[in-house]
């Protein structure tokens, strides 16, 4: 075959570095071809007979809905979901809303498959969790969208039995080292059977946050677990457990906030991240709010109230007199209007996009006020609205490093003992338990950089084409089981379960060309070149290492 | 896409040196956190600083000496010594009006030039828009860079460019490639395909696009250019020492660099402030002096000038954690063999507070003017209209 011509004529400066094709190295042979069938006229020629081919079946074939595997893979269990006693008014909502839309979403037009239920379906456990895995794909489209929801939103009643094992049999030591800590907390988010709780924890750990530089792993263990427990009741309650937490209290120098020099730190913060925002206060108001939490001290590692350091004095504190205490304080500002609006728009930005309209803030803001601040009834709102499911939340966000790594092997259905995740997902640009400053990490755009990018990327091909130690991906057992085996069908089920079956048709062009090059390429024998196992690890690594992966 | 077209139209090198800073570097490094300048350049000579802040001032046989009024924080051994070359200019009581003193709202008014804004993400930074708005013909993937962790409140950043931002050598390559294309284990074309193919369909699949380009276009380059260079000076061991380093290789190899950017965490001094401050400017002298050192050996001082800044100063008065709460302004350090060394400005008047906090008496714009016009030979389309920010003359005037 006269290769080197076709290169010659065919070559981009890309490909430039291809001086010689060498027979002999199958892989080089591989990448030849491909890079050929690249070349501009090669693949436009491509795509256009793609696309006559494609034409009429722009959705993926939908799955099997009455299969479920014979031989579920225990971590995937799903307990039958106990429906909590009373039913909401919102389920009616959801079921009015779900039918599929009569028009196609704006900006949707090249996207296979409407928006539906099963996209829904995903988008719900991206964002109300760290990703779907391929077993719950199944179970969850079987029940539906109402009866997922529901069993994620009343994640109290799931059993976490079999998580609490895996961890148990790790034999982890969370409370004494970093590295175990940050394993920990990555398992969890992994196997977990209540995936938004631990996506609470990891909110709260985002908006309240506290590093571990200044503390131990025992205090950031103890702050975190406090997340799970009260993450989902009164924030009110949640923010005066705070003020009190050894982590936070390191965390903003108030191990010892004296009577006479307060420190400002923590009264700043509470008041400009935690609750209210910037410019919704005066100067002096955090001078007079430090002096309510005067005398929280830290005494070998627990939270003491010394009196003596206290000042009792009267307090100037938005516009209110009185001899306030720190809880005092904290009562004031949920009384301010601003609150429930800032923690709104937080829970929100968070969980659905950034660009709100004011009535669903007010919306949120009336719920809270009038139900306590309790977030779990805000989240039952939230996650069941209008806007959540949304064009405009629909991969709206890129996916932080944690959405990514640990999504990522949940779709997959990788197994992992989560020993190397935690570094790789600092290379990311998030270490946990170690937020860049007392803001947490910045969202959006900023987590996509040509270092990060390239982090993530690596990360991808570690899980599908290397060898991550304590991580195994097996193509062949893995994704869909109900899907055939063959390379077709994987790739269907990586996009069903990575790219909720939503993908550009070019880009499924490309994906198509790319899986009938590789098993068509033949050695001169005449066998093949590439193990189907082999195909599949590539067409893994390029779906999840595509742009669409990147967002949630 | 047309801006993305003509950058890989463009070859990576230097235009040609015949325009006055098209050879010349600026590298800005932020103090982050909020800097206490008074314990960095120490008015001695003023009783009340002493009155001030008796716990926490620098005794007077510690200082090192620069005038009869002022002197240096005693871990800024090596800027002493750069001092005493005639390289270092210190610009006094830098600052702004309106004084925020929120971390991100001053950091987001130092990064945009925009005193009265009170955001705090989003908007174009100072750096980054210079190199946004050069014409596509000039423009380089390395004309701009972050090293070391980066985030979007960085000066670098801007909307419309994905600048490389590098942490550190060994993270910022692609893996299952090899320089032997032979060797890869995926056609790195098919990637390339799917993100152009996607551009634009959903919000984040330009910046996804043009970041892979970035990305792919400086990693090889920045590989090949660190193993050809050889380091001149001993760099110190953490992360700032290996980022200048790194940062050296750039330019001594001629990548181009005209503009990077690089941070140094943890100023943020609320608690026990002497050990932690005490550290955080040895840090940075040592930094600079084995950066300068290098430059210097593969002589190429002349074309770099390096710049600190930081988001406020910090309170006069010492608070109850021995250490300091937020302050406004301080000063801020220009070092190279093309500036002529002095204090500039004047010190604000320590018996003149307001609420405890000192008032500032240069506005950094005319710093950032200086530096744009006078150095890079740009002008800001923000900054460079307002004569009210005067230019400071801290450069050596040509022979």
């Amino acid at each position: 075959m006269n290769n080197e011509s076709r290169f010659d004529r065919e070559t981009t400066s890309e490909n430039s570095l291809i001086s010689e094709s060498e027979t002999s190295n199958r892989r080089s042979f591989i990448i030849s071809i491909a890079a050929a069938t690249l070349s501009t006229s090669g693949f436009l020629a491509f795509l256009a007979s793609c696309s006559r081919n494609e034409k009429e079946s722009h959705t993926l074939e939908p799955l099997p809905k009455s299969s479920i595997p014979n031989s579920m893979d225990k971590r995937h269990q799903i307990p039958t979901p106990q429906l909590s006693p009373t039913q909401p008014d919102i389920r009616k909502d959801i079921n009015q809303q779900f039918d599929p839309p009569a028009e196609p979403i704006e900006n949707r037009s090249f996207t296979i498959g409407k928006m539906n239920e099963e996209i829904h379906i995903n988008h719900l456990l991206r964002r109300a969790g760290f990703g779907i895995t391929p077993s719950e794909l199944v179970y969850y489209r079987q029940i539906g969208l109402e009866k997922t929801l529901d069993h994620l939103v009343n994640y109290e009643a799931v059993d976490n039995s079999t998580l609490d094992t895996r961890l148990d049999d790790l034999k982890l030591k969370p409370s004494e080292r970093q590295s175990d800590l940050r394993r920990w907390w990555i398992l969890r988010m992994i196997y977990t059977n209540r995936p938004l709780e631990e996506k609470m924890v990891l909110f709260w750990h985002g908006l309240l946050t506290s590093g571990i530089s200044t503390g131990d792993p025992l205090s950031m263990y103890q702050q975190n677990e406090l997340f799970r427990a009260k993450g989902n009741e009164s924030y009110v309650h949640l923010l005066k457990a705070i003020s009190k937490d050894p982590a936070m209290l390191v965390w903003l120098d108030s191990r010892k906030n004296k009577k006479n020099a307060p420190n400002e730190n923590f009264a700043r913060e509470l008041m400009e991240l935690f609750t209210m925002g910037e410019g919704t206060f005066e100067e002096n108001d955090v001078k007079e709010a430090s002096r309510a939490f005067t005398g929280y001290f830290l005494v070998n590692g627990k939270y003491t109230f010394n009196d003596a350091q206290h000042d009792f004095g009267p307090k100037n504190f938005l516009s209110q007199s009185g001899r306030f205490s720190g809880d005092q304080i904290i009562n004031v500002i949920f009384q301010q209007p601003e609150t429930a609006e800032y923690i709104s728009k937080k829970l929100f930005a968070f969980f659905a996009h950034d660009s709100p309209d004011i009535q669903t803030i007010e919306k949120l803001s009336t719920i809270l006020r009038t139900n306590d601040y309790n977030i779990k009834t805000l989240m039952e709102h939230l996650l069941s609205s209008e806007e959540f499911y949304s064009p405009r939340a629909y991969r709206s966000k890129i996916k932080t490093p944690a959405e990514f790594a640990v999504g990522l092997i949940r779709n997959t259905g990788a197994e992992t003992d989560g020993r190397k995740i935690a570094n790789l997902m600092s290379e990311m640009g998030q270490t946990l338990f170690e937020p860049p400053d007392v803001a947490g990490w910045p969202d959006g755009i900023s987590w996509i950089s040509s270092n990060t990018l390239i982090q993530r990327l690596n990360y991808v091909h570690s899980i599908t084409l290397s060898n991550l130690k304590g991580t195994t991906f097996d193509p062949n057992t893995s994704i869909i089981p109900t899907f055939s085996h063959s390379p077709d069908g994987f790739l269907k089920g990586c996009l069903e379960t990575m790219l909720d079956g939503n993908i550009n048709p070019s880009s499924h062009g490309i994906l198509m060309t790319q899986l009938r090059t590789l098993e068509n390429l033949t050695d001169e024998s005449g066998k093949k070149v590439f193990s189907n196992e082999e195909i599949k690890r590539q067409l893994a690594f390029f779906v999840l290492a595509s742009p669409e992966f990147q967002l949630s | 896409m047309g801006l993305l077209d003509s950058i890989f139209a463009a070859g990576i090198g230097d235009s040609p040196p015949n325009k006055n800073g098209s050879n010349r570097s600026l590298i800005v490094i932020q103090l982050k956190g909020g800097n206490d300048g008074l314990n960095t350049v120490v008015p001695y000579g003023d009783g009340l600083y002493y009155d001030a802040r008796p716990e926490l001032a620098i005794p007077e046989e510690r200082v090192l000496r620069l005038t009869n009024e002022f002197g240096l924080h005693p871990s800024l051994s090596e800027i002493k010594s750069l001092w005493d070359q005639g390289h270092v200019a210190i610009i006094q009581g830098v600052g702004y009006p309106n004084q925020s003193f929120s971390h991100f709202q001053s950091q987001h008014i130092w990064k945009t030039a925009d005193p009265f804004s009170r955001k705090s993400d989003g908007g174009d930074g100072w750096l980054g828009r210079q190199l946004a708005n050069l014409p596509s013909k000039d423009f380089n993937w390395f004309k701009g860079i972050s090293l070391g962790k980066t985030y979007p409140i960085s000066p670098m950043a801007t909307e419309e460019l994905a600048l490389p931002a590098i942490k550190n050598l060994r993270s910022y390559q692609l893996a299952g490639q090899s320089n032997d294309f032979k060797s890869s284990n995926f056609n790195l074309n098919i990637l390339k395909s799917l993100y152009q193919q996607s551009d634009d369909f959903d919000p984040y699949t330009h910046h996804l696009n043009a970041t892979l380009q970035g990305a792919l276009s400086t990693s090889a380059t920045l590989n090949d250019s660190y193993n050809n260079y050889s380091p001149l000076a001993d760099y110190p061991a953490g992360n700032f020492g290996q980022e200048l380093k790194l940062l050296a290789s750039t330019i001594t190899e001629k990548l181009g660099v005209r503009v990077a950017h690089l941070t140094i965490k943890g100023f943020d001094t609320h608690a026990d402030e002497p050990t932690r401050h005490s550290e955080l400017l040895k840090e940075l002298s040592e930094g600079i002096s084995a950066f300068y050192q290098d430059l210097q050996r593969h002589e190429l001082d002349r074309e770099v000038i390096i710049m600190t800044w930081s988001e406020f100063g910090r309170r006069v008065a010492m608070n109850g954690s021995y250490g300091t709460d937020h302050g406004s302004a301080a000063p801020l350090f220009i070092i190279g063999t093309s500036i002529q060394g002095g204090l500039y400005g004047d010190h604000p008047n320590l018996g003149n507070l307001e609420k405890g906090n000192l008032t500032f008496t240069t506005d950094f714009r005319s710093v950032y003017r200086t530096v744009l016009e006078d150095w890079l030979g740009h002008s800001d389309d923000i900054i460079s209209h307002q004569p009210k920010f005067e230019r400071i003359p801290i450069f050596v005037t040509e022979k």
